[in-house]
């Protein structure tokens, strides 16, 4: 005990006196910290997001383009629906006869021939604009033939021009809350605080933002998505473009975007739901059914009432007509029913979305955990590291070993020390997280554990990597790439449920990876002792691991 | 009891080399053995299978005539090993580097303190005990260095070079340190070193090797050096 406690001391007073040393181990994992808490402190704020709203009243050419597996069959639904159809050539002569106003409508392969145009009624624009989006399955809007290709490539693709005159459901209203809102209008006023809509005229516009980095995505309206979300058989298919460069940042672009839709989507529901509650009622009532004027199954009754009383000398006729009234009364009430019903069940889903912590929790929250272990991982690595290339750098290590000293003891001492620095250092974080997020941390007790294995662990795997280097300079980049590896491997920045199943083994061999189950347990998902045990059992496994092997070099690298 | 530390015809192969090749070769207590040879000569491997840092190929270390392991805990305590590079930290005092070292040697309290201060005042160093070790010239750090490996009050000292890399006055100090310590502590002190007026300032016993063989062992200063000696210096002087 005597000897742990020279090296304890000595190690202490070596490490006190190295300013550049505490400056690397203790005051950069800090500043790394606020760094990256204050980046995080803004998370949750509206993600930029271009719009391009094709649903508005237009005179020019808009596009949609589709792979199809059967372009015969396309060309087949387009002649049936686009009036007189007329071959127009290739796909310059398509676009001159749109342009000059000879066809209003044209199909056909980008890039290639075969092109087909028609001549359409406006009345019939609708119905046109329904069966080709069924034909061709999902198609896309496009800035035109040459996106197509582009995007989609050119086999089996087609792409369909249709002039805005000929579609007069262009730029149609829905109404909210008593406003009535284009669709454009209408995705602002779902935006809430999950985007920042910027508007574009054209989808070009939003790509050049995209590619720019000024939008996190775009979202492009079809033209008729009104008319399709008041439609009761339509379906409105919606391009969205994120930028992928960044995984988080697509991650936040897509959920803002999702958010938003399903907005929309849960609008459009409720009120096609209330549409046909509405119908219902007429049915009932009597008026105007989805554009027919009909009779109430109200008043048919009264009238079947009426027969019975003037069939009252005819006990044969008044049973059936009694008959008719009882199957009335049972279809008027089944309508309530169904009423009731559809009015109950519109959304059948409301999310209430929470932690299993018992409390809302915020991207902040979420990077503690992952912060307090980047600082683990990194001062215990460099100190473990460090505190033994100082031996080897001062030519002490040989010295040490000429004692007799056994060399578990300067392990068990550098151990300690380091364990205690890291220790130190990460419950400050823990402690200012507290402070200045607000964050509760639950269990202290197990909090605390974990910190303590987790620091000595992450120390002792800092040891073995010193024994292989001779000088500071080198364990502490040693420590730094090693760090840097473990920092995804340990699932504080990327999960590690994403990772292929070896990496998630090999993630396992690493404290920091039990560190991070650990802490993010506790302080994210309420976890407890029961919980916690395994992974702290192996934390404390891995300690004892790492500081045999630790010990095992030190004499050998003594002995050479 | 004079007993004698000796290598008894060890052999060192570093995988096809040879570094030593049968070197029969042993230090008495109470006096200084110089290990002269050219560098490459195997000086550093004969001293580093003494104490105990390098493991023979063939051969055997005894001490008082009886085989020793040189591995052994008991075994190393009788032992100073100088490195060659002082080796201390440097961030710590003279007098911090001491008294840790002396507590690996299980020296404490009032012990460790008194033996401290005769070791500081033995290499003359107790004018900068409060001193980081780091700022101590060339000639001081290697008499700490030297201090370091007397602490525990070894049987023998076993220097590497110690002399390598200082200026003629700090050298001179050194030496003569060296030789007050054999004579006062009635320790063995073997030192290597590859100059040869060293070895004729210390006198005593001089034990040339040569491609990791002994050619000759002179004792210097008693009229025993003679002609063997100087066909050594002509040699070495005509090959620089």
């Amino acid at each position: 005990m005597r000897k742990l406690g020279a090296f304890l001391a000595k190690d202490a007073r070596l490490l006190a006196r190295h300013r550049v040393l505490w400056a690397v181990l203790v005051l950069y994992p800090l500043l790394a910290a606020g760094v990256v808490g204050a980046a995080f402190s803004r998370t949750g704020r509206p993600v930029p997001v271009g719009l391009v709203n094709l649903d508005r009243p237009t005179e020019e050419v808009l596009w949609m383009g589709a792979k199809v597996e059967d372009p015969d069959l396309a060309f087949e639904v387009f002649r049936e629906n686009a009036g007189s159809a007329v071959e127009l050539g290739d796909e310059g002569d398509a676009l001159k006869a749109l342009e000059e106003g000879s066809v209003q409508v044209a199909l056909g392969p980008p890039g290639g021939g075969g092109w087909w145009g028609g001549v359409l009624d406006p009345d019939r624009g609708n119905l046109f604009l329904k069966e080709m989006k069924k034909a061709l399955s999902s198609p896309v809007d496009l800035e035109g033939p040459v996106e197509a290709g582009e995007v989609m490539g050119g086999q089996g693709t087609l792409v369909l021009g249709v002039r805005g005159s000929c579609l007069p459901f262009l730029g149609e209203g829905f109404w909210v809350e008593g406003q009535r809102l284009d669709a454009g209008a209408l995705a602002e006023f779902f935006a809430g605080g999950s985007c920042e809509l910027r508007p574009y005229p054209g989808i070009r516009e939003a790509k050049e933002a995209l590619t720019a980095g000024r939008v996190d995505a775009v979202v492009v309206l079809p033209p008729g998505l009104v008319h399709s979300l008041k439609a009761l058989d339509d379906t409105a298919f919606l391009r969205i473009m994120v930028d992928q460069s960044n995984l988080l940042k697509a991650h936040f672009a897509e959920t803002g975007v999702r958010s938003l839709l399903s907005r929309v989507s849960e609008e459009a529901v409720r009120q096609k739901l209330r549409a046909v509650v509405s119908g219902l009622k007429v049915l009932v009532s009597g008026g105007d059914f989805f554009g027919t004027e009909v009779t109430g199954l109200g008043e048919l009754r009264s009238d079947l009432e009426r027969v019975k009383e003037a069939l009252a000398g005819r006990p044969d006729l008044a049973t059936a007509v009694s008959r008719s009234l009882d199957l009335a009364d049972t279809v008027i009430r089944d309508l309530d029913v169904a009423a009731d019903y559809l009015r109950g069940t519109a959304l059948p889903l409301q999310l209430q979305l929470g932690s299993v912590s018992g409390r809302p929790l915020s991207a902040k929250d979420a990077a503690v955990p992952s912060l307090v272990v980047l600082s683990l991982l990194w001062t215990g690595m460099l100190c473990g590291a460090t505190l033994v290339a100082w031996e080897r750098e001062e030519g002490m290590l040989e010295r040490v070993s000429l004692t007799g000293v056994p060399s578990r003891v300067p392990i068990a001492a550098k151990v300690l020390l380091s364990g205690a620095v890291v220790g130190l250092l990460a419950l400050m974080l823990l402690f200012l997280s507290s402070l200045i997020l607000g964050m509760p941390v639950s269990r202290p007790g197990l909090v605390f554990a974990v910190l303590v294995m987790g620091s000595l662990s992450i120390s002792a795997l800092g040891l073995v990597v010193g024994t292989a280097v001779e000088e500071v300079p080198a364990a502490m980049v040693a420590g730094a790439m090693i760090s840097f590896v473990l920092l995804f491997l340990c699932g504080a920045v990327y999960p590690l449920e994403q990772m292929p199943v070896f990496l998630r083994w090999s993630a396992r061999i690493f404290p920091p990876t039990h560190v991070q189950e650990v802490l993010s347990g506790v302080l994210l998902q309420g976890r407890g002792w029961r919980e916690s045990w395994l992974a702290l059992l192996a934390t404390t496994l891995l300690m004892a691991a790492f500081s045999w092997m630790a010990s095992r070099l030190w004499s050998r690298v003594g002995r050479s | 009891m004079g007993r004698m530390l000796e290598g008894v015809d060890l052999v060192k192969d570093f995988g096809r080399t040879r570094a030593l090749r049968g070197v029969t070769l042993g230090v008495e207590k109470g006096e200084v053995l110089v290990l002269v040879g050219p560098n490459g000569a195997g000086k550093t491997t004969f001293l580093r299978l003494l104490g105990g840092r390098l493991k023979p190929t063939s051969g055997r270390v005894q001490e008082g005539g009886r085989e020793v392991d040189t591995s052994e805990p008991a075994y190393l305590r009788r032992l100073g090993f100088v490195p060659q590079t002082p080796s201390f930290y440097g961030r710590l005092t003279c007098r911090e580097n001491l008294l840790f070292a002396a507590s690996l040697y299980g020296l404490k309290g009032e012990a460790r303190e008194r033996r401290v201060r005769e070791v500081l005042d033995l290499v003359g160093l107790s004018t900068y005990e409060g001193v980081p070790a780091r700022r101590l010239s060339g000639g001081l750090a290697q008499r700490l260095n030297v201090a370091m490996g007397l602490l525990h009050e070894p049987d023998y000292l076993l220097l590497d070079e110690p002399t390598a890399g200082l200026d003629p006055v700090a050298r001179r100090v050194l030496l003569a340190l060296l030789s007050r310590l054999a004579g006062e502590g009635a320790r063995g002190v073997l030192l290597t070193t590859h100059v040869l007026d060293e070895a004729e300032m210390l006198g005593g016993r001089v034990a040339v090797l040569e491609e990791g063989r002994l050619v000759g062992i002179f004792r210097l200063g008693a009229g025993e050096d003679g002609p063997g000696w100087e066909e050594v210096r002509r040699r070495w002087e005509g090959g620089r």
